[in-house]
């Protein structure tokens, strides 16, 4: 019979100094980029903490089969954006908006100038969700500089062109939405 | 400003937004407690496998849990794990195993000679530790 020594810590010692190698590695790489995807659909600073933190927690539920991934950093951001998209769906728009807003205008503004920036911006963001959900998506995800269009493609599951495409439609949209109500 | 300032803005601030400098410390803590979790319950599932690949008559009732505190192996702001083991193995395994590990301190859970072995193989396990039934508290 095998003894004790045999089923002490020392396998999963291993095997657990290994994965939080990895993720350590992983999480210095890829969380910065991860937050950002993650609060740009969720404009909610501890939201989109704890998606990234729920992201690490899937790469450590899948460490076994990390090695046959061949895009690690699109595996990240998908698993960010997919658990981003979820979270969404409980939180409403006009909940999110508010405090993101305040970090784009300017503190050096008169106050009048102020509330009609941040009015601005509201109206900005409000155009954004009402585009059509694929063309928001890749909006979105655009707006992330690290990211390339072939590496949005991978995420949303289009082909490079359809991306450039429905950036084109939405930015289009949106300039002639905002520049309607002018 | 004009209107498409306002869109180029707002874009531009999704895509730089500023990251929380500690991110990187909360993911990792996160992760750790996760693994711990994970390590805990390969370990339970390998240790009933010894049971059963040993065939060993079962001595003493039901299935017992082994609190483990203070190995390397677990990180440091883990507090606690409870590792599920059969009695069955714990009494099978050769005095020689419990040797590594010091004595037990824990005087709490009964001085019955099954009892005591588990306790000292629970020791080689992972430290100082303790046995409760399953299900109750092991404090």
């Amino acid at each position: 019979m095998t003894s004790f020594e045999d089923c002490s810590l020392a396998i999963p010692q291993q095997q657990t100094a290994r994965a939080e190698i990895n993720v350590a590695d992983l999480v210095a790489e890829h969380s910065a980029l991860l937050f950002r995807v993650a609060h740009s659909v969720l404009r909610s600073r501890s939201d989109a903490e704890d998606v990234v933190q729920d992201a690490f927690v899937r790469v450590l539920e899948h460490r076994g089969r990390l090695s046959e991934i061949r895009d690690m950093r699109v595996w990240l951001v998908r698993i960010a954006w997919n658990l981003a998209l979820d979270r969404r769906r409980r939180v409403r728009p006009d909940q999110m908006d508010a405090i993101f807003v305040q970090t784009l205008v300017g503190n050096d503004l008169p106050v009048d100038e102020r509330l009609a920036e941040a009015r601005q911006m509201e109206i900005v963001l409000k155009e954004m969700e009402r585009l059509p959900r694929s063309e928001r998506h890749v909006l979105l995800l655009s707006t992330m500089e690290e990211l390339q269009i072939a590496e949005i493609a991978a995420v949303v599951g289009r082909s490079a062109s359809a991306v450039r495409a429905l950036l084109y439609r939405a930015r289009t949209r949106l300039r002639q939405r905002i520049g309607g109500g002018q | 400003m004009t209107r498409g300032d306002g869109i180029e803005r707002v874009l531009r601030g999704l895509g730089q937004v500023e990251v929380p400098p500690d991110l990187e410390r909360q993911v990792l803590r996160r992760t750790r407690g996760h693994t711990a979790a994970a390590g805990a319950w390969r370990r339970s599932v390998w240790v009933f496998g010894l049971a059963v690949a040993a065939g060993a008559a079962v001595v003493g009732a039901g299935v017992w849990e082994v609190g483990v505190r203070g190995r390397d192996a677990v990180p440091a702001d883990v507090k606690e794990l409870r590792v599920p083991v059969s009695l069955s193995p714990v009494l099978a395994a050769p005095p020689a195993a419990t040797t590594r590990a010091p004595l037990l301190r824990t005087a709490k859970v009964g001085s019955a000679p099954p009892v005591a072995r588990a306790l000292r193989c629970a020791s080689a396990l992972g430290g100082r530790g303790w046995l409760s039934r399953a299900g109750s508290s092991a404090d």
